[in-house]
């Protein structure tokens, strides 16, 4: 009876591919009342069960029958470990990413050939591996939203990775942010954005260096990464001048605003932030230009000019001229 | 003689003993085409695809046109994964000796290495002579999935489905599936 489970198996995967979890699920239970010996099809119902949310007991239990079967099943355990950790249980989730990080720590030991390019990139990717479980892992107890022990796996991971870990920092103060505690909060957004300015002057440098050599494909490469690292870099600069304004350092956060539109003068965000802090140190001149550059940008700005007669009225000056 | 008993043995599925006579045969004469044919059989069925290879390979130096020993040549190369010997075995092949299961292994080959249109064309190819095939339906349907080509693929997945029930299925049970609406005149009828 081989192929009738075979198929029923490949139909699931075609229907799961569509989106269509509920239906998928049937597929992968009819393979499973006709094979029971094979580990794949259990972690194959998991998933259908996941993906609808459902962690509790059948998706886990599933699990476990699927490393019953074969232990060493890595990609069953990192499921176990997600099911663990949106049910709230870190204790076992966390036994579980560390025996996966194990298994990478051995690997990394025993069989990779430094000297060998080969090895070098399955270093590479072994060393992404480690990282992505436990970045996995944190963004699950994010989800929790238990911050205490968050905060307790992000600092974990920046003791233990080899990799850079600036974005999930930057992540982590926006957290802090949320729970006002802003001197905390700028003080790692501030951190990261050192680090990433350094970075973006050496990928700039790089462009520039292809670019001049003919070198296009690299030039390429290396200009999607600064594009991306540009939009980190605005990301956590934003974030910065938030903390900064919330605690009232309205110039230095202006001038933080004023370092992101330098980097991208179409950052709305940029300009939008820039005048409600120019309005609160009463600079109503530098507060409309900056509301009219939103404009340019998004035409739904228009409704910030509500914040300059807000100002007048707040500081009881009566305005004298209409200002749309 | 000596052949003849090997034969004997081969069939008792007494292999160990087989090889024995047939090594014996093969010291005499090393292009003794039948004991070589015989020794790729055994060790095909005890699962040595590699010893296999190995006697099927010298059978076909001998004479080119043993057909049965270059598809047995090609399943033991596909048991061993070397796909793309396979697909080198298939196409050196002259059109008209390409049959079915040449061209069966020739597009299972070609979905473990990742050509999936190769591999969707022959299985097509395999299906346009009239006749479906569950086996074909279903590589067929596994090579659309992995293009993610989903309708069709569910579509032909459905279809071989049905297919392999049915042959899986004793003839006197699909009496039970006749449609209520066929029953119902048969009745009548009666």
């Amino acid at each position: 009876m081989e192929s009738i489970y075979l198929i029923y198996n490949y139909i699931g995967y075609c229907i799961a591919k569509q989106g269509k979890d509920k239906l998928s699920e049937e597929y992968f239970r009819k393979v499973i009342n006709s094979n029971q010996n094979n580990p794949i099809y259990y972690y194959n119902l998991a998933i259908a069960l996941i993906r609808q949310e459902e962690y509790g007991g059948r998706a886990k239990s599933l699990l476990i029958k699927a490393l019953d079967i074969r232990e060493d099943f890595q990609k069953v355990k990192y499921n176990l470990g997600v099911v663990y950790s949106r049910l709230g249980m870190f204790k076992q989730a966390e036994e579980i990413f560390k025996s996966l990080i194990e298994v990478f720590n051995d690997f990394i030991l025993e069989d990779v050939d430094y000297k060998e390019e080969r090895g070098y990139k399955a270093l590479n990717d072994i060393v992404d591996g480690y990282y992505s479980y436990w970045v996995d892992f944190i963004n699950e107890i994010k989800l929790t939203k238990q911050f205490a022990v968050y905060e307790k796996s992000l600092k974990k991971l920046a003791a233990e990775s080899k990799k850079d870990i600036r974005r999930e920092w930057v992540n982590f103060g926006i957290e802090i942010f949320h729970r006002k505690k802003y001197e905390k909060a700028e003080k790692l957004f501030s951190k990261t954005i050192e680090i990433d300015k350094k970075f973006l002057e050496l990928v700039k440098n790089y462009v520039f260096t292809n670019f001049e050599d003919n070198n296009l494909k690299e030039a390429e490469i290396a200009f999607k990464k600064y594009s991306e690292l540009l939009l980190d870099i605005k990301e956590a600069m934003l974030s910065n001048g938030l903390a900064t304004a919330k605690r009232e350092g309205y110039g230095r956060a202006a001038n933080i605003f004023t370092e992101v539109l330098t980097i991208d003068s179409q950052e709305k965000q940029g300009w939008d932030n820039l005048g409600i802090l120019w309005l609160k140190q009463g600079k109503i001149e530098e507060a409309k230009n900056a509301y009219e550059a939103s404009i340019k940008i998004d035409d739904k700005a228009r409704i910030f000019f509500i914040n300059i007669p807000k100002f007048y009225l707040s500081k009881r000056i009566t305005r004298k001229q209409s200002i749309i | 003689m000596l052949y003849k008993y090997s034969q004997i043995l081969f069939k008792q599925k007494n292999y160990k003993e087989a090889i024995h006579y047939l090594n014996q045969i093969t010291v005499k004469d090393e292009r003794n085409l039948k004991a070589l044919i015989m020794l790729g059989k055994i060790y095909f069925n005890l699962g040595n695809y590699l010893k296999a290879e190995k006697y099927f390979k010298r059978v076909l130096e001998i004479d080119e046109s043993e057909i049965d020993s270059r598809l047995l040549l090609a399943e033991s190369l596909f048991m061993q994964e070397k796909y793309k010997e396979v697909i080198k075995l298939v196409e050196d092949l002259p059109k008209s000796k390409k049959g079915r299961n040449f061209l069966l292994f020739e597009g299972k080959s070609y979905l473990k290495i990742d050509s999936f249109e190769e591999a969707e064309n022959i299985f097509t190819a395999l299906l346009g002579d009239g006749k479906d095939n569950p086996e074909i339906l279903t590589e067929l349907g596994i090579s659309l999935f992995k293009q993610n080509k989903l309708k069709k693929a569910i579509e032909v997945l459905k279809k071989s489905l049905v297919l392999t029930v049915r042959i899986k299925t004793p003839c006197f049970i699909w009496v039970f599936f006749i449609p209520k609406k066929i029953n119902y005149l048969m009745l009548k009828l009666s």
